[in-house]
């Protein structure tokens, strides 16, 4: 398995710029998600790595080899189709052999690698089938027996997820990422849906309009977004507007949340997560504190998310963990304690209400 | 009991909806059909030109007559030519239409139906003017010098095969395009991934994929070369050996009628078997 290193690449559809200057590197058997809203860019990218974009500028080498102008054929890629893309007129094990006899491996050789593929994905006894005779999770599983049979330098994954049902999401991707981890695959996977990226990256790129706002893994990004647009889109956060003051943050509202607000410029607004914002008794004795109205409550069964309302007009939304024989009665319309710790305020650039 | 009602008044309603349809082909389609093939059994008679009798010798004069044979062959090999042609001709365009991101698209297609508005009659008059003895394409050669005789274009095979191709083009090109619109270009894209070449995945890929649609073109056009009837006459000549002209000619000369419906049952029949063979071994191996 081989690195993946793009320098400064470049797709502009004219005036529209698709991919803008990205950088980004993919060690030996790294999972590496690009995340981000549709039209991010992200898929260009993908498909720019594939070889089916040709780029406008940029670089991209696997294995230290440069191939951005190589046909896509020649890139020794393997990649899974968002919607598979099986050959309809193949039996799953012709599809799988495909790409081994374009190799010009055939015979004993082939019918070995073939059933091994399939052996992984264990499908081993539907090599006789057609697709369309395949639910949606084994078709997927194809594919990907499909791409890896080939040994490709990198692994390609374009939303694998996105076309099963909810419940086998989870399972699928797991088995993914045992897989890619077994093989060591270098790999780059495509999704807008934040809990498949958290759930299998070992690193995330998350790209908006083109461009890397933040790359890391999911804690620092989870823990410290860089932006309020990184803040917003993995998980929820609370944002607040107001000023900076030397103790913290001063709200439109008034109230006053204290946190380390050294050297940091004025124009930025607050979050906070959520599940940072602390009900009840516990909440008195924290360095933020104050007493809210309860606006409205969502049951959601291990949680309920609580809308708080703030005395100056803020307002902030709690996720309060439901616990059988928990003391704390949460009503809508009384009064409540709530607090959060310094550390969980965060002050960041933001970038959703600026233009873009 | 309220089941039943609902089913008697659906039944009732779709009875009202579908008997309109179905009494135009039943009256239309269906018993002129059966009253041909009931005067195919009679007998001609000069004097009283059909005779009541249940008798094959249309059927037999057919196949025992080598002018009929020539007919028949004639007609399959242009029905053929002009197919295949225009496959040939009305994939590139067809493709074309069908990935185009132009936005002159739609101006693209109604530039293909664009022959369609004009009858075949009038364009096989113009095909006449190009290719006459006096013709465009003549005229213009022998002022060039490059032939001092005019050569022959009309009346012949040649003729038949381009006007029959013409005319059916622009439905090849809709079917084909339709096709191609079908399909999902990222299977292509994962033969080009998966190591094959522009050519490989056009041809293990692309072709394969298309085929039934294909071959649902090639048996739409195949059938109306084969009963094509105004292109033949007017570009082949009045007696041009294809099996819709003669039938018409035995009905309008001769008034034969009883031979003439033998040879539309006959026309019929090979259309059928010969689109039956071409699907049966295209199809052979798929499922």
């Amino acid at each position: 398995m081989a690195d993946l290193n793009i320098r400064n690449l470049q797709k502009d559809y004219g005036d529209f710029s698709a991919v803008d200057g990205v950088s980004l590197t993919a060690g030996a058997s790294e999972l590496v998600a690009l995340l981000g809203p549709s039209g991010c860019g992200k898929t260009t990218l993908l498909r720019s790595i594939a070889g089916f974009v040709p780029v406008t500028a940029g670089q991209i080498e696997i294995n230290g080899k440069d191939v951005t102008r190589l046909a896509p054929n020649k890139r020794n890629t393997g990649m899974v189709f968002q919607n598979y893309a099986l050959f309809p007129h193949l039996t799953v094990e012709k599809n799988v052999g495909f790409g081994l006899e374009m190799r010009g491996i055939s015979g004993a050789e082939a019918d070995k690698r073939i059933a091994e593929a399939l052996e992984l994905v264990s499908l081993g006894a539907y090599g006789h089938r057609y697709p369309k005779e395949l639910s949606g999770g084994q078709q997927q599983r194809v594919a990907v027996a499909r791409a890896l049979v080939v040994n490709p330098d990198v692994f390609l994954l374009d939303e694998p997820l996105s076309n099963l049902d909810a419940k086998l999401r989870q399972s699928v991707g797991m088995q993914l990422r045992d897989l890619q981890k077994s093989l060591g695959l270098t790999t780059v996977f495509v999704t807008h849906d934040q809990k498949e990226a958290l759930m299998m990256a070992d690193r995330l790129v998350i790209m908006r309009a083109g461009k890397i706002v933040q790359e890391g893994s999911a804690e620092e990004l989870y823990d410290a977004p860089a932006s309020y647009f990184v803040a917003d889109f993995l998980g929820h956060s609370n944002v607040v507007s107001g000023k900076v003051t030397p103790e913290g943050f001063l709200s439109t509202g008034g109230t006053m949340f204290r946190c380390d607000s050294a050297g940091m410029p004025a124009d930025r607004v607050m979050t906070l997560r959520p599940e940072n914002l602390i009900l009840g008794p516990a909440a008195v004795a924290l360095p933020n504190s104050f007493e809210a109205r309860i606006q409205s409550i969502t049951y959601l069964g291990a949680q309920s998310e609580v809308t708080l309302s703030l005395p100056g007009g803020d307002q902030l939304t709690a996720t309060h963990q439901n616990r059988t024989g928990d003391s704390l009665t949460l009503r809508v319309g009384d009064m409540i304690s709530a607090g959060c710790l310094p550390e969980a305020v965060r002050l960041l650039v933001d970038d959703m209400t600026t233009a873009h | 009991m309220t089941v039943s009602k609902i089913n008697i008044r659906q039944i009732g309603a779709a009875t009202g909806l579908l008997s309109p349809a179905t009494l135009l082909v039943l009256g239309s389609l269906v018993l002129p059909m059966l009253i041909l093939l009931r005067y195919s059994f009679n007998a001609y008679d000069p004097m009283l030109l059909m005779r009541e009798t249940f008798t094959l010798e249309n059927y037999v004069r057919f196949f025992a007559e080598p002018y009929f044979h020539t007919v028949i062959l004639t007609t399959l090999a242009v029905a053929l030519g002009a197919t295949i042609g225009s496959i040939i001709l009305g994939f590139p365009i067809a493709y074309f239409l069908a990935r185009t991101q132009s936005r002159f698209k739609s101006f693209l297609v109604v530039l293909v139906i664009f022959p369609l508005l004009v009858g075949n009659v009038v364009r096989a008059a113009g095909w006449i003017t190009l290719f006459g003895t006096r013709g465009v394409v003549n005229v213009t050669l022998m002022n060039l010098g490059i032939i001092s005789q005019p050569i022959e274009i009309m009346y012949t095979d040649f003729a038949v095969v381009i006007g029959t191709l013409s005319v059916v083009l622009p439905f090849m090109i809709l079917t084909l395009q339709g096709v191609i619109e079908n399909v999902d270009f990222s299977i292509v894209d994962a033969a080009l991934n998966l190591g094959a070449s522009r050519y490989k995945a056009f041809t293990r890929i692309f072709l394969p994929m298309i085929m039934p649609g294909v071959l649902a073109g090639f048996v739409l056009i195949f059938i109306l070369c084969m009963n094509a009837y105004a292109t033949p006459y007017l570009l082949g000549g009045p007696g041009y050996k294809m099996m819709a002209p003669t039938l018409y000619n035995q009905i309008s000369s001769v008034a034969n009628w009883p031979f003439a419906s033998a040879l539309a049952f006959i026309l019929m029949a090979v259309t059928v078997i010969s689109t039956l063979l071409v699907t049966r071994l295209t199809t052979r191996r798929r499922r």
